[in-house]
């Protein structure tokens, strides 16, 4: 009886051990693939001019210089770099603001009118005017060629919205009820219970938000009209693309610089990823608190 | 009056009673206020613009109400129907394609035992995300050149042809779907691996004591746990398959409209880039309708399926 | 008495004062050009100083909106749907869409305008003719229409001796650029851009989209008899390894790149572009001389260069107030040498050059900005002399554009074809025109890359064009 036990748990841990080496390759594998054009990117915007010219794939280095780095920085990155980081900094913060709260709240089925709320909700996940009539109703606001028109017609996504209220959801009403018995209100249980127990997800969604917010292109050349106030994206394409003007007046850009604007564009958005990703498995030692 | 008490009778709620829930609510209903104006200004109000797609706005100065005219011309375009169809196509692909991948990585990362390799992996897969789609579709076209791209090289050296993979029919929308889980499967994968950080871990300590091995464990408590969370995301996926522009704006040419034009690119070259805004909003007007066909059918079958809607 | 009629003195000075400072208060004015203008750089101080030097030579006070070129149809298109015209704007492409802005009454009759103006009406009146529609004059070129030959590296054709001469054959060109295969030089390279084609359907009197024959009759070009023999070059130009296997994803700089690094032998490009072969080639360490070859002749002797007549313009909004200051600011971009020059691309002196023994020498914030003085307005534009600048270009230049103007004569000489359809004429054709275009360049696309042969590809352009009802919209045409 106990040997056959014994023997059926070492076989469990064979099979086991094979499932884990094969899982190692296959993500493995996975990550090289990923990886292999990002690698691609990364050498071709440290390569010298003559190693680039007239297109060929480059994963070894051959040269290795800032010197596309150096040509992109000095090219007004900066300016491009604060509108941007104002905008996505702020638009993040308002929208998780709004999007916690909400979610929360359309997660409670005694919500008056909840049912209502969010059918009208769900309606804008796939009705879309497109641009111009949002351009027509910025112009209304008078907030054309204003910072803020990149902001608050994108504070609130229905898509991040129904994940964070799908996510509230499956946290046990106990929680809640408690804090209630404890003498809290529904904004108090929200910061004090529920908030804590969301950070894995409100975590991702923040990033989401950031990165929605950083790389927007066609509205922030639409609602923007004063070039000093660009972003950085359009800034950086209008870089790029400058030279691709059918006229071919510009100068020839190439591929190292526009590797290097790929990467410029990309940076501050992935040296935050870190920070934020220590908190995707907080979750895990609250989920042992539960009940 | 008669009325009104029958109906407080019929629901047990009389109007003071739903006064006193409003205030016991006033903390909920302010949190949900804020959004809700929002959507009311920067969404409901936008669709007044869909009400264009009964007009000749934007095609002659003054605008005159053309009844169903851009209606008539879309279904009769040849192009347009093309635009649907390969609209219809790139979506079932990319939900069956795409959208179990995610989950996969996601449940397979969380086997992994030490912390950093879980994290490297999931950093590293994360980093296509923070592209926008023009650097993927530079990406992309680099890739699979067919003179210097690596994936033609290594075809080679297999002793096969080299493939133009992107002015090929045959090849083009797996290029679309490819390209299309390189750049999002991170972003999928975070949803997952946030959602399987709410499954208690006594339940596995439990069900190991019981004798159950990984992948039943994987069966009978992982998958019904984010199982919430995958319907949520098909949904959401649903909703927004029909909206594929970027991705096919900056990968696409001529040589492949006929398997890669999509409705939004039809709407935007002959809709916004002639001026003729009631057409471009005939096409938004339709696109909505069929997501939101979409969307009810997949939500009535959540319904069947889980107890409570997702929506 | 008398304070008080010292202040009433002062006060009736300080509101003349101001009265007067309000008459000569310069007029505010909106203006929209891409940003490959207003001096050539992305940077927005350096725009900035552009405007400046604008707003000073014409008095005006202009809100600049300088989107990237990449995106301006898009912005463009927005303003207007938005009800945002800027009073003064440029437009590309100017053949398809002034046609389009015209009738959606977004562009201001000129003609009486360019007729009062001295400067204006002293030019040759039939570069705005060009653009005419009834008649009226709705856009302001400011160059010569542009044409495109093809330009072959001189260093190649010597090393691999292609003998070719300005004007070669159809036959000719394949056979002599077929010695290139197997050198890893690509023989030919090719931009994505579809209506390229036009220049060697030119040698079989194909014409791509609806045009107005010989007897003055609305025809449609794919479905003409001569299209098939133009549709069988081209794909024997693809299959015989002249044309580069990858064009379908080459981007017109990327294309540039490759004749000026020497990777590519020829390509297609703007006669007024030959001076920048030799400086990039140089820039490049590959430096060489350029051929143009002006048109294929074919079969029948037919043939011409690339005309793609006027692509840019200046328009005022059918909305601007001030249409005299708008006048003024055109005035000054088209016939002002000073204006010309810093706009279109030198900037503007002490911001984007400063000058060195009379050569002018980029400033490092401009050259970081993407920014490289370039004197291609010498020979574009249609201001005859440009010496009362205080730059000049260096020697080498100047033989390099006296050349240059050269090859532009002879491009000019040797264009071949290109049609304005007018708008407003056939409401169908105005709705399906775009539709139309994309359609042929489909077809094109599809028959030079072998994904159908000529005759699926006719076979499929047929269908498409019965779905849009095409016989009645020529009819409506011919009407």
């Amino acid at each position: 009886m106990m040997t056959a036990k014994r023997a059926n748990a070492i076989r469990e841990s064979n099979a086991r051990k094979a499932f884990r080496i094969c899982n190692v390759i296959f993500l493995t594998l996975v990550c090289v693939i990923v990886v292999i054009p990002i690698w691609n990117v990364l050498i071709t915007s440290l390569a010298a001019d003559k190693d680039v010219m007239g297109g060929v794939y480059l994963l070894i280095p051959r040269s290795l210089t800032f010197k596309s780095y150096a040509r992109v920085l000095n090219s007004g990155y900066m300016r491009g770099f604060w509108n941007s980081l104002f905008i996505a900094g702020v638009g993040t913060v308002l929208a998780m603001v709004i999007t916690t709260p909400m979610g929360f709240a359309l997660a409670q089925k005694q919500l008056v009118a909840r049912n209502f709320f969010m059918k009208a909700i769900s309606l804008t996940l796939v009705f879309d005017a497109g641009i111009i009539p949002l351009y027509v109703l910025i112009r209304m606001l008078g907030l054309i060629d204003n910072r803020w028109a990149l902001i608050l017609p994108f504070m609130l996504s229905t898509f991040n919205l129904i994940i964070v209220k799908n996510f509230m959801m499956s946290i046990p009403t106990s929680f809640v009820e408690s804090a209630w018995l404890d003498g809290c209100n529904d904004l108090m249980a929200l910061i004090r219970i529920v908030i804590p127990m969301a950070v894995p997800i409100l975590s991702a969604v923040t990033l989401f938000y950031f990165v929605s917010f950083w790389n927007r292109y066609t509205e922030a050349v639409m609602f923007i009209n004063n070039s000093s106030k660009y972003t950085l994206q359009v800034m950086l394409r209008a870089l790029i693309y400058q030279s691709d003007g059918s006229l071919g007046e510009g100068n020839i850009v190439y591929d190292n610089t526009k590797m290097a604007v790929m990467v410029l564009g990309m940076l501050p958005v992935m040296l935050i990823y870190p920070f934020v990703q220590r908190y995707f498995v907080t979750g895990l030692m609250l989920g042992g608190v539960k009940e | 009056m008669k009325n009104s008490g029958q109906m407080a009778h019929v629901i047990h709620h009389p109007a003071g009673s739903l006064r006193r829930r409003l205030w016991k609510q006033r903390w909920l209903l302010l949190m949900v206020l804020p959004g809700i104006l929002w959507f009311i200004l920067f969404k409901y109000a936008t669709y007044a613009g869909l009400a264009l797609s009964f007009t000749n706005y934007g095609f002659r100065k003054t605008v005159s109400f053309v009844g169903l005219r851009n209606f008539e011309r879309l279904f009769r375009s040849a192009s347009f129907l093309n635009a649907f169809r390969n609209t219809l196509l790139i979506s079932l692909y990319n939900i069956v394609f795409y959208f179990p991948f995610p989950i996969l990585i996601a449940l397979l990362i969380n086997e992994l035992r030490s912390l950093r390799a879980r994290r490297t992996v999931q950093f590293l897969i994360y980093i296509p995300y923070f592209f926008s789609w023009v650097v993927v579709g530079t990406v992309f076209v680099n890739l699979l050149s067919p003179s210097s791209g690596i994936v033609n090289q290594i075809l080679r050296s297999l002793g096969m042809e080299s493939i133009y993979f992107m002015s090929d029919v045959r090849w083009f929308r797996k290029v679309l779907i490819l390209s299309y889980i390189w750049k999002q499967m991170g972003y999928g994968a975070v949803i997952y691996v946030a959602t399987l950080s709410t499954v208690d871990p006594q339940l596995y300590e439990a069900a190991e004591i019981d004798g159950c091995g990984r992948f039943r464990q994987v069966l009978y408590i992982t998958l019904p746990t984010i199982k919430p969370t995958i319907i949520t995301m098909l949904l959401l996926n649903l909703s927004h398959v029909l909206m594929i522009f970027d991705q096919v704006m900056v990968m696409y040419n001529a040589s492949v409209y006929s398997v890669s034009d999509v409705l939004q690119t039809f709407s935007y070259r002959e809709g916004i880039l002639t001026g003729n805004l009631g057409f471009g909003m005939a096409v938004s007007l339709f696109v909505g309708i069929v997501s939101l066909l979409l969307v009810l059918g997949t939500n009535w079958i959540s319904k069947h399926f889980l107890d409570d809607s997702i929506l | 008495m008398k304070r008080i009629l010292s202040l009433v003195l002062t006060l009736s000075m300080l509101l003349s004062c101001v009265l007067l400072a309000e008459a000569e208060a310069p007029a505010k004015l909106s203006i929209c050009s891409p940003d490959n203008t207003f001096g050539l750089s992305t940077d927005p101080e350096l725009q900035q100083a552009v405007v400046n030097m604008l707003n000073e030579a014409c008095n005006v006070d202009l809100e600049a909106v300088i989107p990237p070129i990449g995106s301006y149809n898009d912005k463009l298109e927005t303003m207007m749907a938005g009800g945002d015209v800027p009073d003064v704007f440029s437009i590309s492409q100017a053949m398809t869409r002034l046609p389009n802005y015209v009738t959606r009454e977004q562009c201001l009759d000129l003609t009486d305008l360019i007729a009062k103006s001295e400067k204006l009406s002293a030019l040759d009146q039939s570069y705005f003719q060009a653009l005419a529609i009834d008649g009226k004059i709705y856009a302001i070129p400011y160059y010569y229409p542009r044409v495109k030959c093809l330009f072959l590296r001189k260093d190649v054709m010597e090393k691999y001796d292609i003998q070719l001469s300005e004007t070669p054959t159809t036959t000719e060109f394949i056979t002599e650029m077929s010695k290139l295969k197997g050198t890893g030089v690509i023989p030919f390279s090719f931009p994505k851009w579809i209506d390229n084609f036009q220049y060697f359907l030119n040698s079989f009197g194909a014409y791509a989209g609806i045009y107005q024959n010989a007897d003055g009759v609305y025809v449609d070009g794919m479905q003409e008899p001569q299209m098939v023999d133009g549709l069988n070059y081209l794909r024997e130009l693809y299959t015989s390894g002249v044309m580069d296997q990858e064009f379908i994803t080459t981007e017109n700089a990327t294309m540039r790149e490759y004749v000026y690094t020497g990777k590519a032998a020829s390509d297609i490009d703007y006669v007024a572009n030959y001076s920048n072969y030799i400086s990039q080639s140089a820039a490049a360490e590959a430096a060489t001389d350029v051929q143009p070859i002006y048109m294929l002749v074919g079969p029948d002797g037919k043939g011409g260069g690339l005309n793609e007549s006027i692509q840019t313009a200046w328009c005022i909004s059918s909305d601007c107030k001030n249409v005299d200051a708008a006048m003024r600011v055109i005035e000054a971009l088209v016939t002002d040498p000073a204006v010309h020059a810093g706009f279109y691309n030198t900037g503007v002196e002490g911001a984007h050059y400063t000058i060195e023994n009379g050569v002018a020498v980029a400033t490092e914030k401009a050259t970081n900005s993407g920014y490289s003085i370039k004197y291609n307005y010498i020979t574009d534009s249609f201001i005859p002399d440009f010496s009362s600048l205080p730059y000049q270009p260096d020697e080498t230049m100047k033989a390099a554009l006296e050349l240059q103007r050269s090859i532009i004569d002879k491009g000019m000489e040797l264009r071949g074809p290109k049609q304005m359809i007018p708008a407003g004429k056939s409401d169908l054709y105005d709705e399906n025109s775009a539709s139309i275009t994309n359609y042929w360049k489909e077809v094109i696309s599809q028959i030079v890359l072998g994904s159908v042969t000529v005759e699926e590809g006719l076979a499929n352009y047929k269908n498409f064009w019965n779905s849009v009802d095409g016989d009645t919209i020529l009819a409506e045409l011919n009407r």
